[in-house]
């Protein structure tokens, strides 16, 4: 590997860990604002009722939801949707990791404890504008540029591994 | 009446002509694909189509009744698969007669149950020899349509 190609190469990985770690920021701030929404079926309402607000989409699927048939369809929809309507979509490699996230703020909220005893659905998860608008994350905004760089690489939907802690 | 009011006027008939031209070429479509087993029907159907080979669909019918349009998962389906056909280059129509669309396509069905035929889909057939003008007719509106802005445009069956 010459000089340029392991510069080339630590540099894509150090920006992949970044954008990472970008992503659990913004899914940390979103959960405690209470600007996110979780699951297919309630995703897809909100994506049919108030499109303008959603500023990211996630899709997660791990090799046994690869078989889910009617799993995929809603993914192929989601993803054609997002980006007619120019939402920034994104998919996770490690749905263990989004779970730990999300319930894990769970935990800390003695009163929403009732939300573990179902498992929720974390194969859609949405982030929306909150109404105040000193939104100004510069995580959420990293991962906006990222997105559109993906895009100009012809890269619809591109892939984020969450930090593992 | 003044001569914007006239000129108004003349494009009604146009209008009119023009979308019965459409009833007609969807009418004749339907049967056409019927007949040669290339039409999808069901919302599932539809998406799973959508899902494996959407480069093989030419053609979208969307249906619902004014009762179907308090069905939120329908809307739903509906939304998505709009975006899903925009975004995929396929014809989208909607149909606003699921009765009258059931005429058409349901009659096929030897004494079956009439099924889900909110979401319709006309794929390519195999053969080569695929023309068909009521097809070229509908892109032709479709194309239209979308010039102003109708992305998803209704079409009314002929009676």
């Amino acid at each position: 590997m010459t000089l340029e190609e392991f510069s080339a190469a630590e540099q894509k990985i150090e920006r992949m860990d970044t954008v990472g770690d970008a992503l659990e920021e913004v899914l940390s701030k979103a959960r405690s604002q209470r600007t996110i929404t979780v699951g297919v079926y309630e995703a897809a309402k909100l994506l049919n009722v108030d499109p303008d607000n959603v500023v990211l989409c996630l899709l997660a699927a791990d090799e046994d939801d690869d078989r889910d048939v009617a799993l995929q369809i809603h993914f192929t929809l989601i993803r054609a949707f997002c980006c007619e309507n120019d939402i920034n979509i994104l998919r996770v490699s490690n749905p263990g990791r989004l779970a730990e996230l999300l319930l894990l703020e769970n935990d800390k909220s003695p009163a929403e404890s009732g939300g573990l005893a179902q498992t929720p659905d974390l194969h859609c998860v949405l982030v929306t504008n909150p109404h105040s608008s000193q939104w100004k994350d510069p995580a959420l905004s990293q991962l906006i540029c990222f997105c559109r760089e993906s895009r100009y690489m012809d890269q619809w939907v591109p892939v984020i591994n969450l930090p593992e802690r | 009446m003044t001569l914007e009011e006239v000129r108004g006027q003349d494009t009604v008939p146009e209008s009119t002509a023009r979308m019965q031209g459409a009833g007609k070429a969807l009418h004749e479509l339907l049967l056409s694909a019927q007949r040669q087993g290339c039409l999808t029907a069901g919302v599932y159907e539809s998406a799973k189509v959508l899902n494996v080979d959407p480069d093989n669909v030419t053609f979208c019918v969307l249906a619902a009744d004014e009762e179907d349009e308090g069905d939120i998962a329908l809307q739903i389906h509906f939304t998505l698969i709009q975006a899903f056909c925009c975004e995929n280059d396929i014809d989208i129509v909607r149909v606003g007669d699921v009765q009258r669309l059931a005429a058409i396509v349901g009659a096929d069905d030897e004494g079956g149950a009439p099924g889900d035929l909110h979401c319709i889909l006309i794929s390519n057939p195999n053969e080569d020899t695929w023309k068909d003008p009521a097809l070229e007719k509908l892109s032709l509106f479709c194309e239209e349509s979308r010039s102003f802005n109708d992305w998803v445009p209704s079409i009314t069956l002929p009676e």
